[in-house]
């Protein structure tokens, strides 16, 4: 009896995790280890593994342009969107931290992105982009093939994504301003600070624990993209906008070459991976030095 | 403003889109045109570019400019700056620092009227107490003097200057704060120095000035910490020093003590006396309380529900309260108020309330004009400390004992007279405290100091006062009957 109740208390807490293991392991760790496990394989059409190659695949992938040029186009499209959804949202936020008449309008407005499916936005960006009969051409009086045109595809879409991910990154600021005292702002502009200097000083420096935060989900964000290159440009023109990501769609599910998109997506996650790591790191050394 | 402005912003932003929407032709060819406009400016000047800039574009700005001006700087077109009273002006000019509230008033868009007709001349060296209980308008009149709540009603001079929409900036103005307002991402030096770097000062003038005002409020070896690393007298400390490295026109402080424990506030108040008898400026002190009002001020002024009850000296406000109100806000503990009617008997007046009668003093008969058999009902003012165990028999009041508080240097008694609370304070040493050795004694006789009775008139509450007392509380009637 004892001896039961000894094992019951050991096995006991466990039971627990059980739930949320199983659908972890499920969703989670099954295709993580089976991803890792195909890119050491070549596979026929079925996504069955046939071939053992090693780092065949790796090795592949680091001498071919298009991978190469993958790495790049992402590393320019991640820099745009991280740092145009956060200046969006941060100027939303900012922009709506007073109250005044039709506050909810327009906080709901600078939210309203995050709502949005990033593939109706884009079916939407694709009217508005059309040379044609596209509304922007129109404003800007101007005859440029957005979506077409090699120079300003990558820029399109990046652009688009930003505004998308402004959304939640005005809701993270928004929190992180009401975070600040109010009282700080009232000697501020007592002591005599413009604008500009209690933003640069007090918003700025106040926001600081958030905006980490928001960095590291905003990239994140940004390498997963997929959605906006499927639907306006399919990775073209050329491979202009070819991410990494929709590289992985087109290598797994048109080329049939499942062991190189696995290959692909373990990259994708050690880079991901390896940046976040830094992240913290930085914000820890950061955080110290203060 | 700085709201405004970005309301002004959204505005704009949205009616270009609404017009966009509306897909006004002429609005978007104008929007566009300024577009190309600026895409264009490399280029030469030429016919075709001025082409397009036509009427709408025009009208477009026209309308943006005067929906800003209309919205955001009435400054200009205000009424007050046109009409100076130079007679003011010129003893404005003599006199700096001299703040002035004329007939101010703050009403809320709700109607509820905060401050009421506020008027008071502010010299430069006073150390000025708004006192009163909570929301009765001060805080709100310190604020509208620092520019952060807007002036409803009313002229605010600072010196020479109308300041009533100026940014809180440009008043020369310095604040401490209720809860301190440290930045908290600053250390306490950066914190002190800020304003000063706002305002341009040289680098080794801020040092020099920062470094004096640390040592004189002795947190000069705390001067690379954080906020958050101090405790609360301390950042108390940071948050008065910051104020006082400034050369400001005037020093408000909101409250400043009220966070502090109680030993720490005694200390401080004694510091900030010293600080004020250093400087050479004006104080403008918030407080609700009366201790902090009573010791560090030059002149009082206390508030209830957003009016000016009384605005005096200390000895003025304690010596002679103008009515019910401030008598009972201001001396601890509160002064003791008995329901008495005053009758004429035979040409003599005297305090009837019931369980005794008490002949009203002589600088009091002078003031009442009473028909014999007249009544007037009357509250009788008489401070804890004005009774005593032994005096004129004339004034005897029966008092029953119910509780005693000893402290010492003095003791407290507390109990009734006639059903109406009262409550004697004796200091230690005081004659006649005999019959107080027996500890079941009840009935007691007890004796006021006819000079210091207070008589106040029941339905307005104003003080029947004597000739020639010393009054300043601003257009409030004589209290006489």
């Amino acid at each position: 009896m004892a001896a039961f109740e000894q094992v019951k208390k050991k096995v006991g807490p466990y039971c627990y995790i059980v739930p949320s293991a199983i659908i972890f392991g499920i969703f989670l760790f099954y295709p993580f280890v089976k991803t890792i496990y195909l890119s050491l394989f070549k596979t026929n059409k079925m996504g069955q593994a046939k071939l053992f190659v090693g780092l065949g695949n790796y090795k592949d992938l680091l001498t071919s342009d298009s991978f190469r040029n993958s790495l790049a186009v992402t590393a320019i499209f991640v820099v745009i969107v991280v740092i145009g959804g956060m200046l969006l949202g941060l100027i939303g936020a900012v922009l709506c931290n007073k109250s005044f008449p039709g506050i909810r309008f327009f906080s709901t407005a600078y939210a309203l992105p995050m709502s949005i499916a990033s593939s109706s936005a884009a079916l939407i960006f694709r009217i508005m982009l059309d040379p044609t009969i596209g509304i922007v051409n129109k404003l800007l009086q101007s005859n440029i093939n957005w979506l077409r045109d090699p120079k300003y595809a990558l820029v399109s879409v990046a652009v688009l994504t930003a505004w998308l991910n402004s959304g939640i990154n005005f809701l993270y600021f928004s929190a992180g301003l009401a975070n600040i005292d109010e009282e700080i702002y009232e000697r501020a502009s007592i002591d005599g600070a413009s604008s500009a200097r209690q933003f640069f000083q007090l918003t700025l420096p106040g926001l600081r624990p958030i905006m980490f935060y928001t960095v590291v989900v905003n990239i994140i964000q940004a390498f997963q993209s997929f959605g906006q290159v499927k639907i306006l440009t399919q990775g073209g023109p050329g491979e202009a906008t070819n991410l990494i990501v929709y590289s992985i769609y087109r290598d797994a599910f048109f080329n049939f070459r499942f062991g190189s998109a696995a290959a692909e997506s373990v990259v994708l996650f050690l880079i991901i991976m390896v940046l976040t790591l830094l992240m913290f790191k930085a914000e820890k050394k950061g955080g110290k030095a203060r | 403003m700085q709201r405004k402005q970005i309301a002004i912003f959204h505005v704009m932003t949205g009616v270009t889109a609404f017009l966009c929407l509306k897909q006004q032709k002429s609005y978007i060819k104008g929007i566009c045109g300024i577009f190309r406009f600026w895409q264009d400016r490399s280029k030469i000047w030429h016919i075709n570019t001025i082409d397009r800039i036509n009427k709408s574009h025009i009208f477009a700005v026209i309308f943006l400019r005067h929906l800003y001006r209309f919205t955001i700087t009435d400054l200009t077109a205000h009424p007050y700056n046109k009409e100076s009273n130079k007679k003011t002006q010129k003893a404005r000019e003599s006199n700096m620092s001299a703040i002035t509230l004329s007939h101010i008033s703050k009403t809320y868009p709700n109607g509820f009227a905060a401050v009421k007709d506020f008027n008071l001349e502010i010299g430069s060296h006073e150390f000025i107490v708004f006192v009163g209980p909570s929301g009765c308008g001060k805080s709100t009149t310190l604020r509208m003097i620092a520019g952060l709540e807007e002036i409803s009603d009313g002229e605010l001079w600072i010196g020479n200057r109308l300041v009533n929409h100026m940014d809180p900036g440009k008043r020369n103005l310095a604040m401490v704060f209720q809860n301190y307002a440290l930045y908290p991402n600053m250390t306490v030096y950066q914190n002190m120095s800020f304003a000063l770097k706002a305002h341009k000062v040289e680098k080794d003038e801020i040092d020099r000035k920062v470094q004096s005002a640390a040592k004189m409020l002795k947190i000069d070896n705390l001067l690379d910490r954080k906020p958050s690393e101090l405790s609360g007298g301390q950042r108390q400390r940071v948050a008065i020093g910051s104020a006082i490295v400034r050369e400001a026109d005037a020093y408000l402080l909101d409250e400043p003590l009220s966070n502090l424990d109680a030993k720490l506030r005694t200390q401080m108040r004694v510091d900030l006396k010293q600080i004020y008898d250093k400087m050479d400026a004006t104080f403008i002190y918030v407080t609700h309380d009366q201790v902090e009002a009573m010791t560090l001020a030059t002149r009082i002024v206390v508030m209830k529900e957003g009016t000016v009850q009384q605005v005096g000296t200390p000895q003025e406000i304690y010596e002679h309260p103008v009515n019910r109100f401030v008598a009972g806000f201001v001396g601890l503990p509160q002064m003791n108020f008995l329901k008495a009617d005053l009758s004429n008997a035979a040409g003599k007046i005297s305090v009837d309330a019931g369980s005794f009668s008490i002949p009203l003093p002589d600088r009091l008969q002078k003031q009442v004009h009473m028909q014999n058999g007249q009544e007037i009902r009357t509250e009788l003012g008489i401070r804890p400390e004005n009774l005593s165990l032994q005096g004129d028999p004339r004034y005897a009041i029966p008092f029953e004992l119910e509780m005693r508080e000893n402290l010492g240097s003095h003791l407290f008694l507390h109990g009734h007279c006639g059903g109406q609370k009262m409550t004697v304070r004796l200091d230690a040493g005081e004659p006649g405290q005999e019959v107080l050795r027996r500890q079941d004694v009840r009935s007691l006789t007890v004796y006021p100091d006819p000079e210091k009775i207070h008589l106040f008139d029941i339905e307005t509450g104003l003080s029947i006062k004597e000739n020639g007392a010393q009054n300043e509380s601003g257009g409030r009637e004589d209290g006489s009957i």
